[in-house]
């Protein structure tokens, strides 16, 4: 990692998205006004708890859902005000990987067609070249030519995984956003998929936004840690210094939440126990979206919406307490 | 250190409950397939249990069995699972079923599908209690809404008469809990209780589980497959692979020296203990089928200890000192890594 500024493969400027409900015209505001870069060549971490917006952020970011308000450039280029055509090429370049393997995978096709299933909808109709791809595609993540043969219900979970991660390598995009891909995995092979993902940056130069529940997973793999809450971005910094000091008190709750395989000895007491659950989407706080679990509550806090700030080089905090750099460990 | 019989118990006082060889198999059109073979351990008054292991490693059947939950049109459960002095195995269901959620109770995973739609919580949680107690059923709703308060439920007047799809996950998990401790059972079987959960929800729900057995002194059996889990809630922890039980120790000693490399592997499968961006450890191959179980260790074509000695007949338990038994012919002279700390 180096400090000097690198270009953005991505851009979120004010981000907005919001659903309607149908019911008295509500809307649930899945992303309420977030801002971010991501750096080519990074692995990108958002993390969040269930509600906070963060699958949603993973599909706009490749043109599955419109903005409703806000901007999203990839590679400086507005998707929106792409026609339909060159939408599509565009498109090939920012690809997603979803949670379940299962059922990204169509059970009555074989690997090989499923992989190549790409390549056939951007119009390739050269069989033999396609297939190559398939293979040298499936060969990267360890899987055989005989094996692409077989159908997906003959794989194992680590090794359906492995095959939706060769079929989004087929198109040779720049930004893979990966949605919980570890999630449904066991420990011991969960492992072996990241570090399949690591080698996979390094040989490709991808750029990786990972969206996980998991703070181990994210911990380990991420160059910088975008934590969500409620459609809102709470703090966004190294992973690094995420880890060392965490400035929300939201992030700092959640890091003392995880549950530490460690030895009683080895433990220090410093669980935060937050009270009550995350509030429904469709009626946030008026104020800070955390307002009304958080700890150190002001009555500002529950007005006024806190203001992204960057507190630090490359920290950035909504927080209103986190006012000067030096009340960072709060 | 010789092979002892693996039904040496490992401490002088008698357990609350000691499952010994309990081996579960399913009848399926293509024959009976086993599911778990002779598990054994036991758990004593007051203490928190870890089970763990990987999907299909046996461990929720075997939460199940104790429940005698298990169909015995489908299910063949044999071996011995002692309560109290008393074989549940051999029990007539008329008296298991005055044992269910008065000596025993058991919480799931997934809260929306324990509960019924139709009722209150509030009638759910009491329900528990008019069975058992007919005679005193004037309490239950009193005692249904001291403890909705203590699994920290706010306004339990209120929350009595709300539908389980009125409250949140972590609220329904609280009613489960609460379902569990109306009738002050001496232990509780959670499968899961808090993987459906976010993790600062998830945090709210162990501290007040720990709390309360402390406070209550009720035995906890926790199937789980985060080992995080097991090190903040339990003092034990029996780790199961491929249906059986390959090691069993005091949850430091299991985290910081495992002896089975099966253990060891999890462990250093976690991303927690590997340097930021450098591969993690794992674990090569994967778990047998039921129906392709092999003579021999279970674990030997995916461990990297194993030997020829690992294809010889059955692997038995071995009793290292007085609170370890490890599934290993290799027991005591592997050196195997546990977590560290960076």
């Amino acid at each position: 990692m180096t400090a000097t500024p690198q270009k953005s493969v991505l851009q979120v400027a004010d981000l907005h998205i919001h659903f309607p409900t149908g019911r008295h015209g509500q809307t649930v505001k899945a992303v309420n006004g977030i801002s971010f870069q991501v750096r080519e060549g990074e692995t990108f971490g958002v993390i969040g708890e269930s509600g906070s917006g963060k699958t949603t952020l993973g599909r706009a970011l490749v043109s599955l859902v419109e903005p409703t308000s806000g901007k999203i450039l990839q590679d400086g280029v507005d998707p929106s005000q792409l026609n339909r055509r060159a939408l599509q090429t565009h498109r090939r370049q920012f690809q997603i990987i979803f949670q379940d393997p299962n059922s990204a995978l169509n059970p009555r096709m074989k690997v090989i067609d499923a992989v190549m299933e790409p390549l056939v909808a951007i119009g390739r109709r050269d069989h033999l070249a396609m297939e190559k791809i398939a293979l040298d595609a499936l060969a990267r993540v360890g899987l055989t030519a005989e094996q692409a043969r077989r159908y997906p219900h003959q794989f194992s979970g680590g090794q359906k995984q492995r095959i939706v991660i060769a079929r989004a390598l087929t198109l040779q995009p720049r930004v893979l956003v990966c949605d919980e891909v570890v999630a449904a995995l066991d420990v011991s092979i969960r492992g072996e998929v990241l570090n399949l993902f690591a080698q996979l940056q390094k040989e490709f130069g991808l750029t990786y936004v990972f969206i996980t529940h998991d703070l181990s997973v994210v911990s380990h793999i991420s160059d910088r840690i975008a934590v969500m809450y409620l459609g809102c971005m709470m703090e966004l910094a190294s992973a690094q210094s995420m880890a060392e000091h965490p400035m929300h008190p939201y992030t700092q709750a959640l890091l003392s939440a995880e549950p530490l395989p460690l030895p009683s000895h080895m433990r220090q007491d410093r669980r935060i126990i937050l009270k009550g659950e995350i509030p429904s989407p469709m009626n946030p706080p008026a104020g800070c979206p955390f307002s009304t679990r958080c700890p150190h509550v002001q009555s500002i806090c529950e007005t006024e919406k806190p203001a992204w700030r960057e507190m630090e080089p490359d920290h950035w905090v909504a927080c209103h307490l986190t006012q000067t750099p030096s009340m960072g460990k709060a | 250190m010789s092979p002892i019989d693996s039904s040496t118990p490992l401490s002088s006082t008698p357990p609350l409950l000691e499952v010994k060889k309990l081996s579960i198999a399913f009848r399926t059109r293509n024959g009976v397939l086993p599911v778990t073979n002779e598990v054994s351990f036991s758990i004593g008054k007051a203490e928190r249990l870890g089970l763990v292991g990987e999907s299909g490693c046996g461990k929720t059947v075997t939460g199940l069995a104790l429940m005698r939950l298990l169909d015995p049109a489908v299910a063949v459960v044999t071996g011995e699972i002692w309560l109290n002095g008393r074989n549940i195995l051999a029990l007539p269901e008329r008296e298991m079923r005055s044992l269910r959620g008065r000596e025993l109770a058991m919480i799931f995973q997934e809260p929306m599908s324990a509960l019924d739609p139709v009722f209150t919580v509030g009638d759910q949680i009491s329900d528990a209690f008019r069975a058992h107690f007919p005679h005193r059923s004037n309490e239950a709703k009193e005692r249904t809404l001291s403890l909705l308060a203590q699994v920290g439920i706010a306004a339990p007047q209120a929350r009595y008469n709300d539908y389980p799809h009125q409250m949140s996950g972590g609220m329904r998990q609280r009613i489960m809990i609460a379902m569990a401790l109306i009738c002050e059972p001496q232990l509780i079987i959670a499968d899961e209780p808090t993987t459906a959960l976010d993790v600062t929800v998830q945090a709210q729900i162990m501290e007040l589980m720990r709390e309360l057995s402390d406070r209550t002194g009720t035995s906890l059996l926790f199937i789980t497959h985060d080992l995080g889990v097991v090190a903040e809630t339990c003092q034990r922890m029996v780790t199961m692979y491929a249906g059986q039980v390959v090691e069993d120790a005091p949850v430091d000693s299991a985290l910081l020296t495992p002896l089975h490399p099966y253990t060891s592997g999890l462990l250093r499968s976690l991303p927690r203990f590997a340097k930021r961006r450098e591969p993690l450890g794992s674990i090569p191959g994967r778990v047998p089928a039921p129906q392709d179980m092999i003579v021999g260790c279970r674990f030997k074509p995916r461990c990297a200890s194993a030997t020829v000695n690992c294809e010889n007949e059955q692997v038995l338990e071995i009793v290292l000192g007085s609170q370890r038994k490890v599934r290993c012919v290799r027991a005591g002279e592997l050196s195997l890594p546990g977590v560290q700390v960076t």
